[in-house]
């Protein structure tokens, strides 16, 4: 039995000749739910215990966070000061596109077409920013680069913030996101 | 003291174990971890083919499941699953948007080249071929179908789940599920002739082995 035979009669109306299908889907669904690192659940179990604990600094959050992923270990110390670097800079640049949207919440931002951003499309772009720059200095931490990768992601990270930016619904907020 | 969780089964008295979990219950966690990582790792995996990424998009959910119980922002109103897999399907939205982004082109010869799980490569052969082909297949729906079909198959939702979190009627969720079905199955057969593949008088998929 999987874990979608118990809600099989929902409201399914599932026609016989379509059923075949149906059980395909399962067991690819299945599939990919075998496919998982042994261990998921436990790394999970980490990661919410620390998130659940008391806010920490963030380079040591960073830290905790390569450590559940497996790519620092106490014999591979020597990554931590690249990691940091980059945790700094990826920081200065987020801190400084966050002092720019303090800078227009009152003016409004030059060809949005608005006249002021709403504290909801604030708070989303705070939101996307804070996601995007977690996972450039988590790929940095995993992948222990050279000076000349970390220029290059670095680049890409300013891209991806660039197109952020345009992205934002000034008068309201993503459209997608439900909380 | 929550008992360990059988997916199969029906959940335990969610507030009751959510508000264990906001108070950092670990063994609250585990079962809420039981009942719902898994389905939403196969959710991102579905999409993201990578491992790696599926497993991100899934720390990244479940931390964001921690801190907003813990800072008191989710409310249960018996809307959990919906809203957990809500933040599943932004997240994948997200990570999809970035792939295509950055897609380079794929040579010809490694088309479809997608690594295949441990389950799959234990799969029976024939049943591999039909997996591959599934997957084939679902890239050929449309956005909106595959959400339906992933939520349903890979996040184990149900339709009035689905119908909830989508902002779509319950009828017409079940008409985009059986839409999508049939594309696929039309798919599957277009398929036939190269790969042997057919479907039976129940719809059953089989595939002749060379």
């Amino acid at each position: 039995m999987n874990v979608n035979q118990h809600m099989i009669h929902d409201g399914d109306r599932t026609p016989n000749e379509l059923l075949g299908i149906a059980s395909a889907l399962d067991r690819l669904a299945a599939s990919d739910r075998a496919s998982a690192r042994a261990g998921l659940e436990d790394r999970l179990l980490i990661m919410t215990r620390r998130e659940l604990s008391t806010r920490r600094d963030p380079e040591s959050a960073l830290s905790d966070r390569a450590l559940v992923a497996g790519s620092i270990t106490p014999t591979s110390a020597s990554r931590a000061p690249a990691a940091r670097m980059a945790a700094s800079v990826a920081v200065l640049i987020g801190g400084g596109l966050l002092a720019a949207l303090a800078a227009t919440w009152s003016g409004g931002f030059p060809g949005s077409g608005s006249s002021s951003v709403t504290p909801v499309a604030a708070r989303d772009l705070g939101e996307k920013l804070d996601e995007k720059f977690s996972s450039v200095v988590e790929s940095v931490v995993t992948s222990d680069p050279t000076a000349v990768e970390l220029r290059t992601r670095l680049a890409s990270a300013e891209t991806a913030v660039s197109d952020l930016w345009g992205g934002v619904d000034w008068n309201g907020g993503s459209e997608e996101r439900g909380w | 003291m929550w008992a360990m969780s059988d997916p199969t089964c029906p959940e335990p008295d969610l507030p009751r174990l959510l508000a264990s979990a906001a108070g950092g219950d670990e063994q609250a966690w585990r079962v809420l971890l039981g009942l719902y990582s898994r389905r939403v790792y196969a959710m991102a995996k579905s999409r993201c083919r990578k491992d790696d990424v599926a497993e991100e998009i899934t720390q990244s959910v479940f931390c964001t499941v921690a801190a907003k119980l813990k800072s008191g922002d989710y409310t249960e109103q018996g809307r959990f699953e919906s809203w957990l897999f809500r933040v599943t399907m932004n997240r994948v939205r997200d990570e999809a948007r970035r792939l295509r982004r950055h897609a380079e082109p794929t040579d010809p010869s490694n088309f479809d080249g997608w690594v295949q799980s441990p389950a799959e490569d234990a799969a029976e052969p024939h049943d591999r071929g039909t997996l591959d082909g599934l997957r084939r297949a679902m890239q050929g729906l449309n956005d909106a179908d595959r959400e339906v079909v992933e939520l349903r198959h890979h996040g184990g939702l149900s339709f009035k789940s689905i119908a909830e979190l989508i902002g779509e009627p319950l009828g017409t969720v079940l008409a985009r599920h059986h839409r999508a079905l049939r594309k696929l199955k039309e798919e599957m057969e277009r398929g036939d002739g190269a790969e042997g593949r057919g479907t039976d008088s129940t719809g059953e998929i089989r595939r002749t082995v060379r």
